[in-house]
């Protein structure tokens, strides 16, 4: 007779676990946005929304939980909205977290580094690409700040960093330039 | 169903594990609720940032988790995305649009030198590098956490030699009895009939490898036992090729559960070090003596990286695995032992 893999624990959790549905999704940045109407400043963004599993108490039936995590750049804020059946029931400023960067916000980050004529200048090259890293910050700083990579490719043998660029998304501008080329830096 | 975030199940060599590749994190890939034979191994386990120093005192990326530094998070590839330079210089064709895009499983039957296998892999773009993160489950109940790097050298430091300390964070929970399992350090101290020990960790904290003794630790249960009345118990064997430095400053860090959205790597990396693993995570006593505890441990796997830029990783890095275990110890009831199947 073939064994059971599963344990029991886990065959209590399939239904807190089972995929998220759209509609579940929705109804958490529904409850989310809503909970958080007269706290967050205009430039805010749903970074995503997840299920999240506690370890339940043995005695208790494991909980179905939506996780919405929101970034507010003007507050400096983090805030994680925890959901079950569409209602909230816990909200945390993640201080001093700095969750991954969503595309959008490193098309806005380059968008801004681009009006630096500096910058501008060595995307003038075809051969130059762009990629984000997460720069240095203190844990007084809750600026939302995304970093760019100015790299140049001729073949795999020649790549170099031509510079790099830290752009705050809380305030709206470019923070840090440095060129590796010319030794420039501020 | 979404694209990240869902749990993935898939059973094979006697194991039922799920899988998840979170929606933003950028920690890359997530196991839960591992179970063998009908019981519960571990809650979750990841490998959720690394800490990598250069020589020359800068740079030191954290990457992963809540990145800072100059490092940047784990950005799941398709698994087809090439070895090379080309999925940091143009990401569009190589990304993954979904978890099922990046993840791949496979099960291997028991051979004539080998147990089954059940595997689960995924890569990473990371700034100019990748990682692969890789989980083996076998049919004699070991699991083997693993990780590689690969991609590309540093472009404007392609020779200095460099370490990559990866962080898995460990929560095993003893045929799921949580919170009522105990933490042990083990000691080789010599040959006598009793130089070998096994001493219950009364404190949360950073531990230290020491190869000459053998070292290694267990999470031991208090409460399950197999059919032979032991408790139930898995080990953490840990191979060393590079010690601890001011940047990662341990091996094991011995720590307790406090939430699933709660201390999965953020929060670390402050000074471009792990120092809060021991100042904010690993605080507070262990209850070795009556209650037991929730535990989960934070393992240090690392490399020394060596540039062999001017020979065969001038082009890229050829896939580098290094990996620890994690054993069962009269886990299984002996009636049921499966070495073989």
């Amino acid at each position: 007779m073939k064994k059971t893999e599963m344990s029991e624990a886990t065959k209590a959790l399939e239904a807190a676990i089972a995929p998220l549905k759209d509609k579940e999704a929705h109804a958490a940045r529904e409850a989310a946005t809503k909970q958080l109407a007269t706290e967050l400043s205009k430039r805010h963004r749903i970074l995503g929304v997840e299920l999240r599993v506690e370890k339940p108490a043995h005695s208790a039936a494991p909980k179905r939980q939506i996780a919405v995590l929101v970034v507010d750049y003007t507050q400096r804020r983090v805030i994680e909205v925890l959901t079950a059946d569409g209602r909230v029931i816990k909200v945390s400023d993640l201080d001093g977290f700095q969750p991954a960067p969503i595309p959008e916000e490193i098309e806005e980050a380059q968008d801004l580094a681009q009006a630096d004529e500096r910058l501008a200048r060595i995307l003038e090259n075809d051969d130059v690409f762009v990629s984000a890293f997460s720069p240095h910050r203190s844990a007084e700083r809750k600026d939302r700040e995304i970093g760019l990579r100015y790299a140049i490719s001729e073949s795999a043998r020649d790549i170099r960093i031509l510079a790099e660029a830290v752009v705050d998304l809380s305030d709206l501008k470019l923070v840090h330039v440095e060129n590796f080329e010319t030794g420039e830096r501020d | 169903m979404a694209t990240f975030g869902d749990f993935h199940h898939e059973t094979g060599a006697g194991w039922s594990v799920y899988w998840r590749i979170p929606v933003f994190s950028g920690g890359g890939l997530e196991i839960w609720w591992a179970d063998f034979q009908g019981h519960r191994v571990m809650w979750r386990g990841s490998q959720p940032f690394a800490i990598v120093p250069y020589h020359g005192g800068s740079p030191t990326y954290k990457d992963g988790v809540d990145a800072q530094c100059g490092g940047a998070p784990f950005t799941t590839l398709k698994h087809g995305a090439p070895n090379s330079f080309a999925p940091w210089k143009n990401p569009g064709p190589y990304i993954a649009g979904a978890d099922t895009d990046a993840v791949v499983v496979t099960t291997t039957p028991a051979g004539d030198f080998d147990p089954a296998t059940l595997v689960i892999t995924a890569k990473f773009q990371c700034g100019w590098y990748q990682y692969v993160h890789r989980w083996e489950f076998t049919s004699d109940g070991d699991i083997h956490p693993s990780v590689a790097m690969g991609g590309h050298l540093n472009p404007n430091k392609p020779s200095v030699a460099h370490i990559h300390s990866m962080y898995f964070r460990i929560d095993l929970d003893i045929d799921g009895q949580y919170p009522h399992d105990v933490c042990e350090e083990f000691d080789h101290n010599n040959f006598s009939a009793a130089g070998d020990k096994w001493t219950a960790l009364s404190a949360q904290g950073k531990q230290l490898h020491d190869i000459a003794r053998a070292r290694k630790w267990r999470v031991r249960s208090t409460t399950s036992q197999n059919n032979l009345k032991q408790f139930r118990a898995y080990e953490i064997e840990l191979p060393r090729m590079a010690g601890p430095d001011k940047y990662s400053t341990g091996d094991v860090w011995a720590t307790i559960y406090r939430g699933d959205g709660f201390q999965f790597g953020e929060n670390v990396g402050a000074a471009c070090t792990d120092e809060e693993l021991t100042t904010s995570y690993a605080v507070g006593p262990l209850h070795p003596a009556t209650t037991g505890d929730d535990i989960v441990l934070w393992v240090v796997v690392r490399h020394h990286h060596e540039p062999r830029n001017l020979g065969e990783e001038a082009d890229h890095l050829p896939y580098h695995y290094e990996d620890f275990s994690i054993v069962p110890r009269s886990f299984i009831d002996v009636h049921s032992a499966t070495g073989g199947q």
